[in-house]
């Protein structure tokens, strides 16, 4: 395995982590940026403290104490964000982020507690960059708006729309993604 | 009749097919196919036994604050199931091998979590939060064994290699979540 496959495994999409809830929610951009704000706020503030809990501990223990934390940081993010975002309704899936970003922290290498800021910088950026690229889209071939505003043309794609739709989409827009920058290394090999 | 309509509702409202509920889970925990199975049935235990505990602690919560407390609710209990598991599990080395791991990811699977606020949305009666929680667990197992049964070729040097492996298991949830969503719509 080359170094361009490890480092995009190593962010949450290039591990097949959190991909459903964030295609299933991010329909729209106004439900890209809602799921983004709670994803970087959640992560940042359960990311952080989980890492000062000791490796050593049990696993079933650590899964505990994580699921706790991502709970509690659940509260202000979910209350913060209806406030922020009161015409996008979250649905199970503010919640749900919380959930999968345990998992994330427990098991993935996703969170190197040695390139902890390094790797928490990539996924705070490139989660969200996803997000509303794929909001953007649906958005544009499913209901032919963008933010809200009617672009006036049939929608191309109206099962875009669906959270399966979404899923299909992100899929296919990570392969491309890793197939152009697996084919840029081996032009940089052969240079 | 309430069996016939369990049976129907478990397709129609499938957390994977509707919400894509627990897919990163399965997508992650298994390499080629194994293991589906008994994360399956890990979670269906998990989801039946969270949503009826939670629906149990409901009236102690202040009815303002329960939406933003169930995800704790759950947390706790599915950490402290996960606790019970694991100690029953060491004193096999068969289960500590093939069956800890599952518990760990449907301990953390967002298919539970999505059956607890599902079935806090639907009802207060915790018999039928139960059944819910059940249903919803049948409904994920369904889908592992449909996943299981792609899974060999999916993970195989068939497929080409930027879609192998998860991806390749991920699209086949959501084209099967797409034909669920146009039987069923």
């Amino acid at each position: 395995m080359n170094h361009t496959d490890n480092s995009v495994q190593r962010t949450i999409l290039g591990s097949g982590l959190l991909i459903a809830p964030i295609a299933a929610f991010s329909a729209s951009v106004m439900q890209a940026l809602a799921m983004s704000f709670a994803f970087f706020c959640m992560t940042l503030l359960t990311v952080l403290p989980a890492a000062l809990i000791p490796v050593k501990l049990p696993a079933a223990l650590r899964i505990l104490l994580y699921s706790v934390i991502g709970s509690l940081v659940y509260i202000p993010v979910g209350i913060l964000t209806v406030h922020l975002f009161p015409q996008v309704s979250g649905g199970v899936f503010i919640p749900i982020l919380s959930s999968a970003l345990y998992l994330t922290a427990l098991f993935q290498e996703v969170f190197p507690r040695k390139r902890l800021l390094k790797s928490l910088i990539r996924n705070l950026i490139s989660v969200p960059a996803a997000a509303v690229l794929t909001g953007a889209l649906r958005e544009l071939f499913g209901s032919a708006s963008f933010a809200g505003i009617s672009l006036q043309f049939q929608p191309p794609l109206p099962m875009l729309l669906h959270p399966s739709g979404g899923l299909i989409l992100l899929i296919l827009l990570l392969t491309a993604i890793s197939a152009l920058r697996r084919r840029e290394h081996l032009h940089a090999d052969s240079d | 009749m309430q069996t016939a309509i369990d049976f129907a509702l478990i397709i129609i409202q499938n957390l994977v097919f509707q919400n894509l509920l627990g897919l990163s889970p399965a997508a992650v925990s298994v390499k080629n196919g194994k293991g589906l199975f008994r994360l399956g049935v890990m979670t269906l235990l998990f989801c039946t036994v969270s949503a009826g505990m939670t629906a149990i602690v409901r009236p102690l919560i202040p009815a303002g604050y329960q939406k933003l407390l169930f995800p704790l609710c759950n947390a706790l209990i599915c950490g402290i199931l996960c606790l019970i598991f694991t100690l029953i599990c060491r004193f096999s080395k068969l289960l500590r091998r093939f069956v800890i791991p599952q518990i760990y990811y449907a301990a953390c699977s967002s298919a539970v979590l999505g059956a607890v606020l599902l079935s806090t949305d639907y009802t207060h009666d915790i018999p039928v939060a139960f059944r819910y929680g059940f249903r919803c667990g049948i409904g994920y197992l369904v889908v592992c064994l449909m996943l299981k049964m792609a899974a060999p070729l999916l993970y195989s040097k068939q497929m080409p290699r930027a879609v192998r492996g998860w991806k390749g298991l991920l699209l086949y949830a959501g084209v099967l979540s797409m034909a669920a969503a146009c039987l069923f719509p």
